[in-house]
């Protein structure tokens, strides 16, 4: 009966099996907890993915169809504001700081209006004056060609300026963005009322999953693309025309004039987006899509059609 | 004589109570951010829906804009007997060529529903 061995007495079994149980408990509570946790973590990144992918496409969308129609009214044939499939293709004219000013045909000497078929200086060139020091229009660029009321995009394949003229050579594009090109169908230039003038482009189309946006074209006409969007599952383009219709086209062509481009007021966008990747606890294991409905009406369509 | 030492009855409880109150907290805390969360991305959405709208309004001819009721939309803003937003649009004439225009989107367990104001040139009388 030593003092000594009661005094290094160490847990009973007992003790040390209820504190045992005791641990596991608060230890498997907290790794529910955790895991939970991280499952909520996890699905809110993954929802707010798609509606930070989202929130981008629509402001992009936004910004850039506040600069349809600057300085471009539509007409029933052309619009600053086009649609076709999943396409959607704005227009105005540049700003660069400055509105770039139309060049005025140079007509060649001689009488004869309308001019002979063909460009003034080989089959697709034109001679042009500009007002400003500089002449605003290069290689690649695309322009409105404008004769009269007739409206035709050219895209420019090289200039020789100087002096306040211009020689300037078209790409032979008979169609560009969907509207006829160049000097296609045999349009016979004014002598007194041609000019040129220089667009931004801008174009959004979904391919393959993707939404792309270009902004102006390459040397060959083709859309130089970047993508904006990943995981579109859907994208539904509708246009509003005036008298309230809404269409997936516009229809210069018939015999309908509430549906040419320049009673377009208004754009929706309805597109669903899907998360990169599926997440077991998030949409029961599937990938987790939104659907989203943009609306926009462009100012400058608005204001065109208020115009008193 | 053998001295039984241990925990009494006592500490044991008040340790007990006092991991409770820890916990409890915690478990407070990630509660209010679930439903912070949820709150915040049901405006988002509210918001999305009023600005969609708003855009629609603006299309249309101001001449012609007037008041309407409340219509129970979906989270694209699509009236659907189900969704859990409500839109509303109040216009009101601030001057003789002026319109306020005020689209309200209302959710459940809203602290005040969303709301978009802007004004619409009516144009000069004809």
């Amino acid at each position: 009966m030593t003092t000594g061995r009661s005094d290094r007495r160490g847990f009973t079994l007992i003790e040390l099996l209820i504190s045992m149980v005791v641990g596991l408990v608060v230890l498997g509570a907290s790794l529910a907890f955790a895991t939970t946790t991280f499952r909520t973590i996890q699905g809110n990144q993954l929802r707010g993915d798609v509606q930070k992918a989202a929130r981008f496409i629509g402001m992009s969308l936004e910004r850039d169809l506040q600069s349809t129609g600057v300085g471009l009214a539509s007409t029933p044939s052309f619009g600053s504001l086009a649609v076709w499939g999943d396409t959607i293709v704005i227009l105005g004219v540049a700003y660069e700081p400055t509105e770039s000013p139309p060049n005025d045909l140079k007509p060649p000497p001689g009488a004869s209006n309308p001019l002979a078929p063909g460009g003034t200086c080989g089959a697709n060139c034109l001679d042009l004056v500009y007002p400003g020091m500089t002449f605003d229009l290069a290689a690649g660029d695309v322009a409105r060609l404008q004769v009269n009321d007739e409206r035709r995009l050219i895209q420019v394949q090289g200039v020789t300026s100087g002096g306040g003229n211009a020689i300037v050579e078209l790409t032979g594009a008979t169609s560009l963005l969907n509207y006829q090109a160049g000097f296609s169908g045999g349009l016979l230039l004014d002598r007194f009322s041609t000019f040129v003038q220089k667009l931004s482009t801008v174009v959004y189309w979904v391919e393959d999953g993707k939404l792309m946006r270009a902004q102006g074209l390459r040397s060959d006409g083709s859309l130089d693309g970047t993508v904006m969007a990943y995981g579109v599952q859907e994208w539904t383009v509708t246009v509003t025309f005036r008298d309230g219709d809404q269409a997936n086209r516009i229809n210069p062509a018939d015999t309908d004039f509430t549906n040419d481009f320049d009673d377009v007021v208004g754009l929706r966008v309805h597109a669903v987006l899907a998360a990169d990747r599926p997440v077991q606890h998030v949409a029961g294991g599937s990938l987790f899509t939104r659907t989203y409905d943009w609306r926009f009406s462009p100012r400058n369509l608005m204001y065109e059609r208020n115009r008193l | 004589m053998k001295r039984e030492t241990g925990f009494t009855l006592i500490s044991v409880l008040v340790a007990v109570v006092l991991l409770s109150i820890g916990v409890m907290a915690v478990a407070g805390t990630t509660g209010a951010v679930v439903a912070a969360h949820t709150k915040a991305s049901t405006k988002t959405v509210a918001l999305s829906i009023a600005r969609g709208y708003l855009e629609e309004v603006r299309g249309r001819d101001p001449v012609d804009l007037t008041t309407e009721g409340a219509v129970q939309v979906d989270e694209t803003g699509t009236p659907s007997g189900t969704g859990i937003f409500t839109r509303s649009l109040i216009v009101t004439d601030v001057a003789r060529n002026l319109k306020e225009v005020r689209v309200t989107v209302d959710y459940p367990r809203a602290t005040a529903p969303m709301e978009l104001v802007t004004l619409a040139f009516v144009g000069l009388a004809q």
